[in-house]
């Protein structure tokens, strides 16, 4: 079973994705509502693959993101980024931000599906 | 005529030349005076003229002058002119004041002008014995009123450039205030943006998870697809708000309208089969290039298509027509503009449908952000208000009407490419 963190200050939002993602017995999921905690919870649960919500206090998505892609240990895990300010028509070119591939809220549990699939290392 | 000696003075008063102190002055004013000064008898000979105008006629002695006309020292066309002003001025008794005439010209070629007074000239009994004039070298004055005439001219070309340059600085600065609100309005969006989305994406994930449950309640789907509307419905509104308020970043080359045309027409087919929409095309071939952003106006021409298949849900005719033009008058072959001036040249993009066009109290309304007459849900009410943004972005303009036999016309139109 795929180890999925989720980090998002929206605690509604993590609580229902942990639900549905582990309804589908695929995944286990572990929530962090803190973007200034999201290095550390990777060191501690060494997920195969991180969401990462962009906009959120303290520390934001992508400062969290570039932190723990510097630890040499962490850098191999995928990290997706979760958005709720980005719309569609100005996905930047290659479906990336800052190098990370996005998902923008909502989110069809298929296509967070698909997109945990694309990015998941390969044992 | 005159008894008079040779250079000496008229006897304007019947012979009877007044007193000696008065020939002296009459002499003394003939010989200094700058001005050329002549007395003529009733065949316009001279009887007398002035030092200065026997100078001018190129005589050593003003005597030289006696019994000569006009037609001695002047072109037949000039002492023709001459000559008709005094037969009129004896005949009707009536002097000429202040005539401005071009005299001749100078050796160098410069003309010279005079002020020129002709009164007719009577003896003492009030009888009529010839005429009388003065001419007065007014060149300089002459020159500095057309000197001032054209600075004159000058400063109110300068004026009107002014208010040209006005008139752009004003325009600009609207579309600075313009550019500041959109910035403003772009941060509120992303704002509302990030507090509606992120609620929706908990619903969104608590449908998925009440989707995968089991229930023995046969209404739980139909709830479950309502709410799931719900959700896209207010998610497109905000993903559409964030499109408007984006930063319009122009990405511009030379393109053929007639290629984004059909690659719009290629996008929204699947909005017009359905609907047994025909589409027409009146294309002209070899249309010149417009410098424009091929996506955006592809956006502009899918949102029109669009908005046309969606006025003809029973079918109809979608006519979209290309051409160019050159503006000859602004109410002539372009209804109106802020734009374009005459002598521009335009390529234009006709969309017409024949659905049943817009209310006309409508009309005026429909740019405007958040205006729309689809029903509810179906429209964001943002869609022309982005077209026009675009189409404002280019330079271009867009007019709406309806056609007089029913469904709406818009008209594109952009400036050609002119490097």
């Amino acid at each position: 079973m795929k180890k999925i963190l989720i980090v998002d200050d929206e605690a509604g939002f993590t609580r229902l994705m942990k639900l549905t993602l582990q309804k589908t017995g695929e995944y286990e999921v572990i929530e962090e509502n803190d973007g200034a905690h999201a290095w550390q919870a990777a060191r501690r649960v060494r997920p195969d693959l991180i969401l990462m919500d962009i906009v959120m206090p303290n520390v934001d998505g992508g400062d969290a993101a570039a932190q723990i892609r510097k630890d040499p240990e962490l850098t191999a895990i995928p990290i997706v980024f979760l958005t709720a300010i980005v719309s569609k028509k100005e996905t930047p070119p290659g479906g990336r931000i800052g190098g990370f591939p996005f998902l923008s809220k909502p989110v069809s549990l298929d296509a967070l599906k698909a997109c945990i699939q694309e990015n998941l290392t390969q044992p | 005529m005159s008894s008079n000696p040779p250079g000496g003075l008229p006897s304007p008063c019947g012979g009877a030349a007044g007193s000696d102190a008065e020939q002296l002055f009459l002499r003394a004013m003939l010989d200094s005076s700058p001005d050329h000064i002549y007395f003529k008898d009733t065949q316009s000979r001279f009887l007398c003229i002035s030092r200065a105008l026997a100078h001018y006629f190129g005589l050593s002695d003003p005597s030289e002058a006696l019994g000569k006309t006009d037609f001695d020292f002047h072109s037949p066309e000039k002492a023709g002119i001459r000559f008709q002003d005094e037969r009129r001025i004896m005949e009707t008794m009536t002097p000429i004041v202040d005539k401005i005439e071009l005299q001749a010209s100078r050796t160098d070629g410069t003309p010279v002008w005079v002020l020129t007074s002709k009164s007719p000239l009577c003896d003492g009994q009030g009888r009529l014995v010839g005429t009388f004039g003065i001419s007065r070298d007014i060149t300089e004055l002459h020159d500095a009123q057309e000197a001032l005439e054209k600075a004159n001219a000058d400063l109110r070309q300068s004026r009107e450039n002014l208010l040209h340059t006005l008139e752009e600085l004003r325009s600009v600065q609207l579309q600075l205030v313009e550019a500041e609100k959109m910035k403003l309005v772009g941060r509120l969006a992303a704002g509302v943006a990030h507090e509606v989305k992120n609620p929706l994406a908990i619903i969104s994930m608590g449908l998925e998870y009440l989707n995968s449950q089991k229930s023995d309640d046969p209404n739980l789907p139909v709830v479950l697809a309502e709410i799931d509307n719900a959700v896209q419905r207010a998610d497109r509104v905000v993903r559409e708000l964030l499109d408007f308020s984006a930063p319009k970043k122009m990405n511009r080359a030379p393109e053929d309208v007639n290629r984004l045309v059909r690659n719009a027409l290629v996008l929204v087919r699947g909005e017009l089969l359905p609907r047994k929409v025909a589409v027409v095309e009146e294309l002209t071939a070899d249309l010149p290039l417009a410098r424009l952003d091929a996506m955006k106006i592809e956006q502009v021409l899918v949102n029109l298509f669009s908005n046309a298949a969606q006025a003809m849900e029973t079918g109809g005719r979608l006519i979209v027509r290309t051409a160019s033009r050159q503006v000859t008058g602004i109410g002539e072959n372009i209804a109106h503009s802020d734009r374009f001036r005459p002598g521009d040249r335009l390529v234009s993009i006709e969309i017409l449908d024949t659905g049943p066009g817009i209310p006309e109290a409508d009309l005026g309304k429909v740019f405007e952000p958040f205006f729309t007459t689809k029903p509810t849900g179906k429209g964001s009410g943002l869609g022309l208000t982005v077209t026009k943004t675009i189409v404002d972005l280019h330079g271009g303009e867009i007019e709406i009407e309806n056609r007089p036999e029913g469904g709406v016309h818009v008209t594109l139109l952009f400036n050609v490419d002119t490097d």
